[in-house]
């Protein structure tokens, strides 16, 4: 790796940040359990399949639209368990706290870590607390842990995938991302925009019921729909081409996009999954991802196609196709 | 764009967002209009009888193709 | 939204590619230039190329003003920047463009400078009005189009006395770049796609020597995928008729006399430098911007020091070919390989709307397919 110094462009969940775990903390940490990279590990107990998972949040503005860092901590890693085809059963939850930090504000931020694990039936066992000096922690980073019972039903991996398999999202895209951008005020927009962050449990157990038919699901987080589908582009040997018309994003948020020149591909997204089934299988899950409110938006936006050149390809409605690329750095505002 | 505000600015709503933006050089600019902005300036306002020609011209392309 | 939709119908698109085909000899071969990056940008995204007679080639000139910054310009905003007690505010598109050493203002922010990103100059005036302890420095980055919102900035903040706000000016023009590339001796365009919006600024009078001079057809286009197309048969129509005139396809937006007011703004805050250098085409005479003396005091280059120094591209670049249509990205050797966007090496691949960019993210599937 010839960066030398760890920069803003490996937090983003593109290229950089691919490469800074794969270079890095892969070689370091080396172990089977970990080489899949997928959003959780399986491990095996007397029997039992478990997952097991964890995420740290460091979002800022610690308040948006639609949500806070508290929800939010519970919610992703509820959903990394979720699209591993797992039942969550327990988080944990650490805390590092800046000096000064106002009193009643953690109160309402772990209020809503609890409302959010209430409403995903899992409850948080354990955690931990820390305090650091004033300037060193931004307000608040939460990390949180999660394991998971694995149903049976569920063999996801994108080595399941085939060739002519439906590539399926639960809702419109892009909503995490730009509510959090525009929070944070520098822009100066003003749009209705929420951060979609929601428990996927209950519609990833109802695609689970597919069986087989269900190849592989992933929630779209950082780096938005794009570096994902990337990553089952690299993960399944296959490219996946999309139709660009039929990806759902909501017109203000198109609109903020293109102001700001930046793709909703790239988006983060907190409250959505990314879901491949079997042709056959599609309309079953659409149909039982629309019955959820949280996959009223569901669309088939894609198709897996054999290729000897992975990648990912949206076709535009004139007949012309681009490469949607895996994210370089942060998505920059263009200029003309 | 929506409304003029003080100090030559004005609110302008792109597709649901909105935005104040600097009016100085499209002082002719009314609620109503539509205005091409570019770094937090309006630099042109539509107009709309050229829009129209335009969108014209494009019907007349159809055409002819349907026509074929 | 209105007056966009409409000129993105599929079925137009459709229609103005079909009369594309009936407007060229078959045989023949025309190369048409467009020099603006969302040019570059609209006809990658949606294909255009693919839709146009194999007879037409479209090649994309320096368009871009991100790009066209020497190395030499970056390190002196990196020297800027790295000073603490600047805030350094630029557009997004800037951050990831590598100086002499291959460090940009990304890197530097990652090392702890204060780097930020704005949207309009406007914010960086608000960021020295909420920190008049420090000392506030924008980007001036930008053709025509930006630099009239960066002359009402500096009026502005002469209005406020603001004592905190300067801009390091790297303002570029069209019009004399494209006298360049005519003038280069390999040239071998036949039309160009006149850029939209620094024609709102400026009008469309600057192109007619291209018309009146070099004989060649010039038509401004709108952003759509039909303006597009609308304006690549306007030019084949000329061409057919031997006509050389300038035309004007986006008079929604476009006036032939431009804006007054944004030109009188650039009238007053800026003087036009006797040369400036153009990463990939060299030093260009009266084709960038200083800031007018009356405005010294605002100019980030007399308040702070830094280096000056002229930087090479790496002798594998391209570049200059790629901006003056002699060559395609694919025919740069280190094109996707030492050169990709995210490590690029030269100007075409710094930013999304630089040619080799755009073809990378766009079309070198194609390229693939067809090879």
């Amino acid at each position: 790796m010839s960066d030398d110094v760890v920069t803003l462009a490996h937090g983003a969940g593109g290229k950089a940040s691919r490469r800074l775990v794969e270079e890095l903390f892969l070689v370091e940490l080396r172990n089977p359990l970990l080489e899949p990279l997928a959003d959780a590990a399986l491990v095996s107990a007397n029997g039992t399949r478990l997952a097991f998972t964890t995420d740290s949040y460091v979002v800022r503005p610690l308040v948006f639209p639609g949500g806070d860092i508290g929800e939010l901590a519970v919610n992703g890693t509820v959903n990394d368990l979720a699209v591993s085809g797992s039942t969550p059963l327990a988080l944990t939850a650490g805390f590092v706290i800046e000096e000064g930090f106002p009193m009643d504000k953690l109160r309402a931020l772990a209020r809503s870590a609890a409302r959010a694990a209430t409403a995903a039936d899992v409850p948080i066992v354990a955690g931990d607390t820390k305090v650091v000096e004033r300037g060193a922690a931004d307000g608040l980073y939460i990390t949180t842990a999660g394991i998971g019972l694995l149903d049976p039903r569920a063999a996801l991996d994108p080595s399941c995938v085939r060739p002519g398999d439906r590539v399926l999202v639960s809702g419109s895209i892009a909503e995490h991302g730009i509510a959090v951008m525009i929070a944070r005020g520098n822009l100066e927009l003003e749009l209705d925009v929420d951060s979609d962050t929601a428990p996927l449990h209950e519609i990833a157990a109802a695609l689970c019921g597919l069986g087989a038919d269900l190849r592989w699901m992933r929630d779209p987080t950082r780096g938005g729909l794009a570096t994902t589908l990337n990553e089952l582009a690299a993960g399944a040997g296959m490219s996946v081409v999309l139709d660009e018309v039929a990806i759902p994003v909501r017109d203000n948020v198109r609109s903020a996009c293109e102001l700001l020149g930046i793709d909703p591909l790239y988006v983060a997204n907190e409250g959505k999954l990314v879901a491949v089934v079997a042709p056959d299988a599609a309309d079953a899950a659409l149909e039982l991802l629309r019955a959820h409110p949280l996959g009223a938006g569901a669309a088939l936006i894609g198709e897996v196609c054999a290729d000897d050149l992975p990648l990912v390809l949206a076709e535009t409605p004139f007949g012309g196709s681009r490469i949607v690329d895996m994210l370089v750095g942060d998505p920059l505002p263009r200029i003309c | 764009m929506l409304e003029r505000l003080p100090d030559g600015l004005a609110k302008v709503d792109f597709g649901g967002v909105r935005r104040s933006v600097s009016v100085a050089f499209t002082p002719e600019a009314e609620a109503g209009d539509w205005v091409l902005v570019h770094v937090g300036f309006a630099l042109a306002r539509l107009d709309e009888d050229e829009a129209l020609a335009t969108l014209q011209l494009l019907g007349e392309a159809i055409d002819a193709e349907l026509s074929a | 939204m209105k007056y966009v939709d409409e000129y993105r119908s599929a079925q137009a698109v459709g229609a103005i590619a079909a009369e594309l085909r009936t407007l060229v000899e078959p045989g023949s071969h025309v190369k048409l230039m467009e020099v603006c990056g969302g040019h570059t940008h609209a006809i990658y995204r949606h294909g255009l190329d693919t839709l146009l007679p194999d007879e037409v080639e479209l090649v994309h000139g320096p368009g871009c003003p991100v790009c066209v910054i020497p190395m030499g310009r970056i390190d002196d905003a990196i020297t800027i920047a790295e000073r603490p007690e600047v805030i350094f505010t630029s557009f997004g598109d800037m951050l990831r463009v590598p100086g002499g050493r291959r460090r940009s203002l990304l890197e530097a922010k990652a090392r702890g400078a204060d780097v930020r990103i704005v949207y309009s100059p406007l914010d960086a005036l608000s960021i020295a009005r909420d920190n008049p302890e420090r000392e506030v420095v924008f980007f001036g980055v930008g053709f025509e189009t930006t630099a009239p919102a960066v002359a009402l900035t500096l009026l502005r903040a002469r209005e406020l006395d603001l004592r905190n706000f300067t801009v390091f000016c790297n303002h570029v023009l069209v019009a004399p770049a494209l006298r360049a590339i005519l003038d280069s001796p390999d040239t071998e365009i036949d039309g160009f796609i006149g850029p939209g919006h620094v024609s709102t600024v400026i009008g469309t009078r600057p192109y007619e020597f291209i018309a009146s001079e070099y004989h060649r057809p010039v038509v401004v286009a709108g952003f759509e995928p039909t303006d597009i197309l609308q304006a690549v048969a306007l030019l084949l129509h000329q061409l057919r008729e031997g006509r050389a005139e300038v035309e004007n396809q986006y008079g929604r937006v476009v006036r032939d006399d431009g804006n007054p007011e944004a030109l009188a703004a650039l009238e007053r805050v800026f003087t036009v430098r006797d040369d400036f250098e153009w990463r990939g085409l060299g030093p260009i005479p009266h084709s960038g911007y200083r800031i007018a003396d009356a405005f010294a005091d605002l100019d980030a280059e007399n308040r702070f020091e830094v280096p000056g120094a002229r930087i090479e591209d790496p002798k594998a670049c391209r570049c200059g070919d790629v901006l003056r249509g002699m060559a395609k990205p694919f025919e740069c050797s280190v094109f996707g390989t030492a050169c990709t966007p995210e490590k690029p090496l030269g100007t075409c691949m710094v930013s999304s709307e630089g040619a080799c960019a755009a073809y990378y993210a766009y079309g070198r599937h194609r390229q693939k397919v067809i090879a």
